[in-house]
């Protein structure tokens, strides 16, 4: 007999979140039918993670799951989601009813089955040192920012909804602007400013498209360095009231900056121009508005898209050759002087997609890149600048227009995940040092408070009242 | 520790007169101990055990308590402390069937 919710009208209500159920009456006389699901968005809920797995990886019955927003009668399809087999994750609002339709992809001789599955998003407090990742906006609007724990493999945090999306966005590292973000919104070519809370504050349009502006913190002013691709590139200062401060045209530079930073005193800005390889590192007096020599030669073979400034005025560079998928970091001082190479090795291809850095909380002792090794997986790492050490690293799943990227698998990586193509940033302050005591045992500082201010419990025990 | 079920017998309910607990305990630190009447109304702290990691002595604790219905509770507060129970004897005697009628 055919199944039931062959139409949205039909939708069988998954009722309360999480939801792990298997539909086996999907093929019907050698018909595979497309079927429909329903849920209510709970209390709490900011995005979905929602699974229909076939039990196939390569072929057979493997559906398209797609996600709708409700009624039933008109629905609307979310962010152009439409995934075969594999997790999707979508925005959600409170007490909204949404679709999922699990569209066949043939028909054969059956039987099949589909394992419907979600799951709702933590909401964890944003912490010291976790990794904020905004989408690029390239595949629709609307997708959340993503907050990542710096701790724990594949672990979602939370996510903010109706935060920009863009390649270009920083986040100031000082009070009293202490973790004040900048980001580039594709959408409507604005640069968009963010408390430490995800609440925006504030935003300004440039006038011209910003077509992917550079946004890098200078660390010595607490301000952002904007370097947008006006035609010719420009470069401004931006303020957390929003306000620009500065104009320089880059007159005779073809309209495309990709690695861009500016020196802790604002004199200097460092920039490689397009996406070509083999560009030199060049400067610009911003002091006198005149070209200076070049920092650093190009690279044969290797494109720069991401610069840093540290405190102390090093450069960090990040090389990549994207045929033979390879990359490093170059650490140089002021005069150009190489401080350190660290490569990612050649069993290591750095894309997937961009390689971008980020400043660390233990500025300018270390600094964090994100890379892509392979198709699904990112790789966020924190190097040591004086020996390359790897101090840190944290896999995470890749998501990209709210799709998994990895291949249909039985065991996905994870449910949820991060955007790719994107700035990452790092949340500024000083860390909470770590727990030490035994494996397994905590140790109570006496009074200790929670951030709650709930006392934790003592050790204790009572009877049941006697005889 | 569960209180124990009893069936209904005139007897239940009727004040008893708790003299003493007697545990096998181990730990480490000090266990304190609070007897409460029913809802807490009233209680009595007992003189604490000083827990040793191993011990040949089942310690006691004398007590002066005389109410319808009690509890024991015993815990730690300082850091590190911890204690491990085996058993717990209550020492105790029916006394009195009612309280003067009309409480």
């Amino acid at each position: 007999m055919p199944p039931v919710n062959i139409s949205f009208a039909t939708a069988v209500d998954l009722g309360s979140i999480p939801v792990d159920v298997t539909q086996n009456n999907i093929n019907d006389a050698g018909v595979n039918y497309t079927v429909y699901y329903k849920f209510t968005a709970p209390v709490g809920a900011q995005v979905i993670g929602a699974w229909g797995f076939s039990g196939n990886t390569s072929s057979g019955y493997r559906p398209n799951i797609k996600p709708y927003l409700g009624p039933a009668g008109a629905p609307t399809q979310l962010l152009n989601i439409d995934c075969q087999n594999k997790p999707i994750q979508f925005p959600v609002d409170v007490g909204q009813e949404y679709f999922l339709e699990f569209v066949k992809n043939l028909d054969d001789a059956g039987p099949n089955s589909l394992r419907v599955r979600l799951e709702i998003a933590p909401n964890d407090a944003v912490e010291v040192g976790n990794i904020i990742v905004n989408d690029d906006g390239l595949k629709a609007q609307g997708f959340p920012c993503g907050i990542f724990s710096h701790l724990i493999n594949h672990t979602v945090r939370r996510f903010f909804k109706n935060i920009a999306e863009g390649e270009g966005g920083d986040i100031l590292r000082t009070a009293p602007s202490l973790g004040v973000m900048a980001l580039e919104n594709h959408h409507d070519d604005t640069i968009r400013i963010y408390d430490a809370n995800f609440v925006q504050t504030g935003s300004v349009s440039a006038g011209v498209s910003l077509n992917r502006p550079r946004i890098r913190t200078v660390l010595g002013t607490n301000r952002w360095a904007v370097a947008d691709q006006g035609g010719p590139p420009r470069i401004r200062f931006l303020n957390p009231d929003a306000t620009f401060s500065g104009l320089w045209s880059l007159t005779g530079l073809p309209s495309t900056l990709m690695g861009f930073a500016v020196n802790n005193i604002e004199s200097i800005a460092y920039f490689a121009r397009s996406a070509f390889s083999n560009h030199a590192i060049e400067r610009y007096d911003l002091t006198n508005s005149i070209f200076l020599s070049d920092l650093a030669p190009g690279v044969v073979d290797h494109s720069t898209l991401d610069i840093l400034v540290l405190s102390n005025n090093n450069i960090v560079v990040i090389y990549e050759d994207s045929i033979a998928n390879t990359g490093f970091v170059r650490i140089y001082d002021p005069t150009g002087a190489t401080v350190n190479t660290i490569s990612f090795g050649t069993t290591v291809s750095p894309f997937d997609s961009s390689a971008r850095l980020a400043y660390s909380n233990d500025d300018p002792n270390t600094f964090w890149v994100m890379l892509h090794p392979s198709v699904g997986i990112t790789h966020f790492r924190e190097y040591k600048v004086a020996d390359g050490v790897l101090v840190n690293q944290i896999v995470s799943t890749a998501y990209t227009g709210g799709m998994y990227d990895g291949a249909e698998t039985v065991t996905p990586t994870a449910r949820l995940g991060n955007s790719t193509s994107c700035p990452f940033m790092i949340v500024p302050g000083t860390p909470v040092p770590p727990i030490v005591g035994p494996s397994g045992l905590f140790v109570i500082t006496p009074n200790k408070r929670n951030d709650n201010g709930v006392a934790i419990p003592t050790p204790i025990f009572r009877t049941g009242l006697m005889p | 520790m569960p209180a124990s079920s009893a069936a209904l017998s005139s007897s239940q309910d009727n004040i008893v007169h708790y003299t003493a607990v007697r545990m096998r305990i181990l730990g480490s630190g000090s266990l304190l101990m609070t007897m409460f009447s029913q809802d807490d109304i009233f209680s009595s702290v007992l003189v604490p055990f000083t827990m040793t990691a191993a011990t040949n002595i089942r310690p006691n604790r004398l007590m002066n308590f005389q109410h319808q219905r009690a509890c024991l509770e015993g815990k730690t507060t300082g850091i590190n402390e911890w204690f491990k129970i085996n058993k717990i004897v209550i020492y105790a005697k029916e006394v009195f069937v009612e309280y003067p009628s009309g409480t």
